[in-house]
């Protein structure tokens, strides 16, 4: 409950700084997934392929559309990626160029570089923004021992994670990541929803991104601007 | 008193009078230019805003254009990477981005963040740098064209995060033509002037945040 509060605050905050307040709406920004089936689909071939495609390191601008009830806000990102290290760096401009904050971490801790003066940023800040790049850029490729359930028209990868279940649903007519799943028992906890892929040097980049938090009910939209390799 | 005495007292007072005439030149050059910033009624200007950032190895860039016209409004819309615009009028912010597509309007003075960053704007896009004395070592470092470096003052707010500014003035001194922010996480920005009409009627459009074409 405590945290619960704490990412309220932090978006709120965020909503001041930017100046963004609006009624929001929570549809899909991006081309849908074409599902198709995957009766001849080997699912092992499919975590393979990915994961030969999948950068490791890579620097993309992005625009972030973070939305919490009615309030929304926006900024633009710029994202080092490391996945292999787990390392991330990221800036977060507002539209003039403002620098709002620039945090570098890892996969455990997180330290915060710049926070615009003027803006009293709650002490979970960069923890609560840490947490969210980790849940949309690492561990995007499945365990060779995960569990693996063919249906008609997706390959779900199951595997214990943390004090959870993670699920990675392979889908669409070149059998991509299409979203990642976090659960607690039976309660799901976060979806990653992954849309358009990109290919730049042999490699694919997703246009966009949705993350949507059910058990704190928010979501953050990342559209690719470019990448920097 | 040998010759070589009296070139050391010669060359003692030049640099004595020199001196005073740099620190009264400064003085001199800011008022003229704020004489000269005080005939502008409205200004229209493209913008292309370089920003090097310490961890990235490439400059970010964004363009776009800012409206002015005084007493009371200004307008900034940025058109690459993303399109925004921002109008200010009055207290009253209005602001639209492609991503969420609303308009949205915030007042600034129940948003002191808001209310920094637009007095920052402000300040370096004014051209009035009289009162900056106070907060900053102000030297000039070129008279054609104007160029003037503003470095913060110890124990004040801009002396933790900016190393320097420098600023370029038109040839003809009536607008400003470059901003270079040298800051001390080792990020810089460079604002460049380009097309810049100043006094010339403004169209309406341009005060809307709605999207513009």
């Amino acid at each position: 409950m405590a945290k619960t509060k704490k990412s309220i605050a932090l978006y709120l905050l965020f909503a001041g700084l930017v100046g963004l307040c609006s009624t929001g709406c929570s549809s899909v920004p991006f081309k849908k997934v074409q599902y198709v089936s995957v009766s001849k689909v080997q699912p092992a071939a499919i975590r393979e392929q990915f994961a030969s495609t999948l950068p490791r390191k890579f620097k993309i601008v992005s625009t972030i559309v973070f939305q919490y009830r009615r309030h929304k806000f926006s900024a633009i990102g710029y994202t080092d990626i490391d996945s292999l290290q787990k390392l991330f760096k990221i800036v977060c401009l507002n539209h003039a160029g403002i620098k709002l904050f620039e945090l570098a971490g890892n996969d455990n801790s997180v330290e915060c570089k710049f926070a615009f003066e003027g803006a009293s940023f709650p002490g979970n800040f960069a923890q609560a923004v840490a947490d969210d790049i980790r849940r949309i850029y690492f561990d995007s490729i499945p365990d060779p021992e995960a569990k693996i359930y063919k249906k008609k028209k997706k390959i779900v990868f199951r595997q214990p994670s943390e004090t959870g279940v993670m699920e990675y649903i392979f889908a669409g007519a070149d059998n991509l990541l299409v979203e990642k799943r976090y659960y607690k028992g039976w309660r799901r906890i976060w979806s990653v929803f992954y849309y358009e892929y990109r290919r730049k040097n042999g490699k694919l980049y997703p246009s966009g991104i949705m993350l949507r938090h059910h058990k704190y009910n928010y979501q953050l939209t990342v559209r690719l601007k470019e990448i920097q390799t | 008193m040998n010759k070589i005495t009296i070139i050391l007292i010669a060359l003692c007072m030049s640099l004595v009078s020199l001196n005073a005439y740099t620190e009264q030149s400064v003085e001199d050059v800011l008022s003229r230019l704020e004489v000269k910033m005080s005939e502008i009624k409205t200004l229209q200007t493209d913008f292309v805003q370089e920003k090097k950032l310490a961890i990235f190895d490439r400059e970010i860039i964004l363009k776009g254009k800012i409206f002015l016209k005084k007493p009371d409004l200004f307008a900034w819309h940025t058109e690459e990477p993303t399109r925004y615009s921002m109008v200010i009028r009055d207290d009253i912010i209005s602001q639209w981005d492609e991503d969420i597509d609303q308009v949205q309007k915030v007042s600034m003075k129940d948003n002191p963040a808001f209310q920094t960053v637009v007095g920052q704007m402000r300040k370096w896009l004014s051209g009035i740098y009289m009162p900056l004395l106070e907060e900053y070592n102000i030297t000039v470092l070129g008279q054609n064209p104007v160029s003037l470096k503003f470095t913060p003052r110890e124990n004040t707010m801009a002396y933790n995060i900016i190393n320097y500014v420098r600023i370029v003035f038109r040839e003809d001194e009536r607008y400003i033509h470059e901003i270079y922010i040298n800051e001390k996480t080792g990020d810089s920005t460079l604002l460049r002037f380009n097309d810049t009409m100043l006094n010339t009627p403004i169209d309406d459009a341009a005060w809307e945040v709605k999207p513009r074409g």
